[in-house]
């Protein structure tokens, strides 16, 4: 399917969906600022489904917005997902925070989004070296769930090898504590505390979270290097075993604080002692959210 | 003070930049590429700067207003508290800072920002560092479509909130001097080396460019006015996430917390950056919002920015630098909302 | 070079525990400095170590004795607040915001309506007022609250009655009786509605819940109450109240500068924002 057949599907799709009622709102991608940047659309008229379209720079993450009181209010609602979106909606599924048949997923197939400041900068080639490193590591370039697929003939990414994604984790994990340590406290030390990567990942959906809640203060209110560490590891903690790996909050990040090393690392270390991946399987007990006698943690039996 | 213009060669420049920081009478903060972007960072010698960028990925606000700043010290003992002004330390302490390089939108804040901080209330916190802040500013040859100082009665070779404003030349650069603290810094060099910085008449720098408004900010000003109902807000931010990019990374945005921390012995009061972009920035302890949708939020932050600031101070609270919409996640555009609150 | 976040310490004189969950502070400002303010203006209390919050005075500036707030335990702050003891602690920056226009008042038959904890300014105007009856016409005080044990100032009521040509009628919730209850059982707005009063030559000053204010209004708007002789107070969040950090605007209204008193004539004129 070429590009434009690609934007047809997506728009009769959603048309249907829209007209039938069988949605109140379809959220997707619609063009932004320049050729080289996309934005989120909520379409609730079947005459607008011609503003949608998908690229290689439909970077956003449009679960996040399922979490939103305003869009709640929807009801019924259509979701245009690439394959890393979709694993957000089943943790979010299994978490009971969406219901499955409130949803109608219309999954495009993806083979790489293009890292928004190269594209920034013009690009618009999917390449090894100008995709997002989750891209690199994709094993759903087609959506696992979806009610709709919108099919791509668009190659795979050609992958020499040149490019290791996610190589610093090996690096870190080679050093002391004190090395990683020195590491994340000069990563750290760059965060404004804007929250742009709670904000934009689509599992942080408490409506009150831990660093608004100051009976007791839990998490130090400075922005400096106390208040910056317990934030960035309280959030990382909050995310293991349940974060997706799209990548929304290093890319949201406005210090390039390299989030995704530590997610990623949270989900192999998941991985490789409970055998678990989060996104995969709605009908799966979330890892942290159930008990196996068969656990090899002493205290726990 | 009278504006005094010279010329000075790259060699010059980078010349005098080095020699600032030899000197160490100011500490020099300039583009610095980090990562792989660029940022305001303190420089240790001209080549670290980076000035063919369009502009930096944070503004300075930092340091006028830091992340987080002490506005006192206590110490706790039985019923006793003794409490300890860091302000006449801050004022003996006070380095003075240089940012060279900066661009014209960037330089503007300052000033704009001064005037939250003395309209009523002296905040001298603020006052400091503004004082110690001299800001050597270069004329924007080429702005980007996010940008819209000229919209935001500025322009990318404007002077206002610059010590010294510098533009390209032939072989390089044009100098205005547009205050005493801009003359104070080059005053030393005047002496010492003869040759480097040529006085010439302003004639002799070419005109600004013909920069040209796209539309009319008093119309997005008086669409403000009259529409706080308007639909348009609840619709263009339900792709709002809520964070705090926008206001983070503006050069004016100026809004805080106030929060002690420490232990039972004693601590700090402090002030943070807070975000009108927050769900809980305006929730009252009762559980009363007035500020409940995104739309309600982001619909604060144009009326700051484009009326209330206005109605007190006769500019805006914006440089139209474009960091916040270069920097949203969800590519919502300042440039483009108030071009199409004008045409309403 | 003024720190204009620095906190006067002052101690704690007297703790009136007035409901389960609200408090009346009286306080001297160390080395008895005299705080001059007005009824209606506020300051920042805090306890020290978890920070500051914002209370309306609730004694009249022409007692100076001391220096009064009311506050219910909720945050952080107040939470902290309300472990403290007589000769404890305490921070203080103020008075801050503008004040109840008593030029306005003067020779006019006045009515103060209080809800909850919203009488709290009340008092110190209606205090103001008592201290200077010669000034005012007849006085009439409604304060309603959820229930008998959520009433505040029982103490200072029987003050209030004493004092010249005053009608003080105190008021409860339905079911918010208890049996003994020998006050009205309504809503302050249904019982406003049944006293005698007229809105010629008179002022209303009005403070408690957002959703009681509403009512209300539309209450002595119903009995021929000029909107600009309603006075009441708005109560939005705030950390400064210096007119700095940003969070107390209702559209281009500071409610700690240009507020935190207005007449129902300016709250009409305010956009939806608070």
């Amino acid at each position: 399917m070429n590009k434009n057949k690609i934007d047809e599907k997506l728009q009769k799709t959603a048309k249907g969906l829209l007209e039938s009622k069988a949605v109140n709102v379809v959220i997707g991608w619609t063009k932004g600022s320049n050729p080289f940047r996309m934005r989120p659309v909520f379409i609730t008229k079947p005459e607008d489904v011609n503003k949608l379209y998908f690229n290689p720079h439909c970077v956003q993450d449009l679960a996040v917005f399922l979490k939103k009181p305003e869009v709640k209010k929807f009801g019924r609602t259509g979701i245009v997902v690439k394959g890393c979106d979709e694993k957000a909606l089943n943790t979010l599924i299994q978490e009971y925070q969406v219901l499955r048949d409130e949803l109608k997923i219309i999954g495009v197939e993806c083979m790489g989004v293009i890292r928004q400041n190269i594209a920034d900068k013009g690009e618009s080639n999917l390449l090894e070296t100008t995709v997002y490193d989750k891209c690199l590591i994709c094993d759903v370039h087609t959506p696992l769930i979806y009610d709709y697929l919108v099919e791509s003939d668009i190659p795979e990414i050609k992958i020499s090898g040149s490019v290791k994604p996610y190589a610093k984790i090996k690096e870190l994990d080679s050093m002391l504590v004190e090395g990683r340590d020195k590491f994340w406290q000069k990563e750290f030390d760059k965060c404004i505390k804007c929250y742009a990567c709670r904000q934009v990942c689509p599992l942080c959906y408490c409506s009150r979270c831990i660093v608004e809640k100051n009976m007791p203060q839990w998490i130090d209110t400075n922005i400096e290097e106390t208040g910056n560490a317990q934030w960035n590891m309280i959030r990382a903690y909050h995310l293991s075993g349940r974060c997706i790996g799209c990548g929304e909050c290093e890319r949201a990040c406005p210090v390039n604080i390299p989030l995704m090393l530590i997610n990623e690392k949270m989900a192999r270390d998941i991985y490789e002692k409970f055998g678990y991946r989060s996104g995969i399987d709605i009908n799966s007990k979330p890892v942290f959210g159930t008990f196996s006698e068969s656990d090899f943690n002493e205290f726990i039996k | 003070m009278e504006e005094k213009y010279f010329e000075i060669t790259l060699e010059n420049i980078k010349k005098f930049v080095n020699s600032l920081i030899e000197n160490n009478n100011y500490e020099i903060i300039a583009p610095k590429k980090t990562g792989e972007d660029t940022f305001y960072e303190k420089i240790n010698s001209f080549d670290e700067a980076n000035l063919d960028i369009l502009l930096p990925k944070l503004s300075f606000k930092e340091n006028l207003l830091p992340k987080t700043e002490s506005l006192f010290s206590y110490s706790l003992s039985g019923a006793g508290i003794v409490i300890d002004n860091p302000l006449e330390n801050e004022e003996r302490e006070a380095k003075k800072k240089i940012i060279f390089g900066a661009r014209p939108c960037d330089a503007a804040a300052g000033p704009i920002m001064e005037k939250v901080f003395n309209w009523d209330y002296k905040d001298e916190f603020f006052n400091i560092k503004f004082k110690n802040l001299h800001i050597i500013s270069i004329a924007c040859g080429k702005p980007d479509n996010y940008c819209f100082c000229t919209e935001m009665q500025l322009s990318p070779e404007s002077s206002y909130g610059s010590d010294i404003l510098l533009k390209k030349s032939g072989n390089g650069y044009y100098v205005t001097v547009v205050t005493e603290k801009g003359m104070d810094i080059i005053n030393p060099f005047l002496d010492m080396f003869k040759d480097m910085f040529k006085e010439i008449s302003k004639e002799k720098i070419p005109p600004a460019g013909k920069w040209k408004a796209s539309y009319d900010i008093k119309k997005t000003h008086s669409f403000l006015d009259n529409n706080f109902e308007h639909q348009y807000f609840q619709e263009k931010f339900l792709s709002c996430i809520g964070c705090g990019i926008c206001t983070f990374t503006c050069p004016t945005c100026h809004c805080f917390d106030i929060q002690d921390e420490g232990t039972l012995k004693g601590g700090r009061r402090i002030r943070n950056w807070d975000s009108c972009q927050f769900g809980i920035f305006t929730l009252h302890t009762s559980g009363h919002n007035p500020r409940v949708t995104q739309g309600d939020r982001y619909r604060q932050r144009l009326m700051h920015k484009f009326k209330i600031y206005n109605e007190k101070f006769n500019k805006y609270l914006c440089v139209g630098c474009g960091r916040c919409s270069r920097n949203c996640p969800e590519d919502i555009n300042l440039k483009e909302i108030t071009k199409e609150l004008a045409s309403l | 070079m003024e720190n204009i976040y620095l906190p006067k310490l002052a101690v704690i004189k007297e703790i009136i525990q007035e409901t389960p969950d609200t408090k009346t502070v009286r306080i001297t400002i160390n080395n008895n400095e005299c705080i001059d303010f007005l009824p209606g203006q506020f300051g920042e209390f805090s306890f020290i170590g978890e920070g500051e919050s914002t209370f309306g005075f609730s004694s009249s500036p022409l007692r100076k004795e001391f220096l009064e707030f009311s506050f219910r335990t909720s945050g952080r702050a107040t939470s902290g607040m309300n472990g403290l003891n007589p000769g404890d602690m305490i921070g203080f920056r103020g008075p801050y915001g503008n004040y109840f226009d008593t030029a306005k008042m003067k020779g006019k038959n006045l009515v103060f309506i209080g809800g909850g904890i919203g009488m709290a300014p009340v008092k110190s105007i209606l205090e103001y007022c008592i201290d200077e009856r010669s000034n005012y016409g007849k006085i009439t005080v409604l304060y309603g609250a959820r229930t008998v044990s959520d009433l505040m100032y029982k103490g200072v009521m029987e003050e209030w009655k004493k004092a010249l040509d005053t009608n003080v009628v105190i008021t409860v919730d339905p079911s918010g009786e208890t049996k003994d209850w020998t006050g009205r059982v309504g809503f302050v707005p249904t019982v406003l509605e049944q006293l005698p009063l007229k809105g010629d030559n008179a002022v209303a000053v009005v403070c408690g819940p957002l959703i009681m204010i509403k009512f209300v209004l539309k209450s002595l708007d119903k009995m021929g109450f000029d909107k600009e002789n309603i006075i009441t107070t708005l109560e939005n969040r705030m950390k400064c109240g210096l007119g700095k950090c940003g969070r107390c605007n209702v559209g281009s209204v500071y409610v700690c500068k240009d507020g935190p008193v207005f007449t129902a004539k300016e709250l009409e004129a305010l956009p939806n924002d608070f």
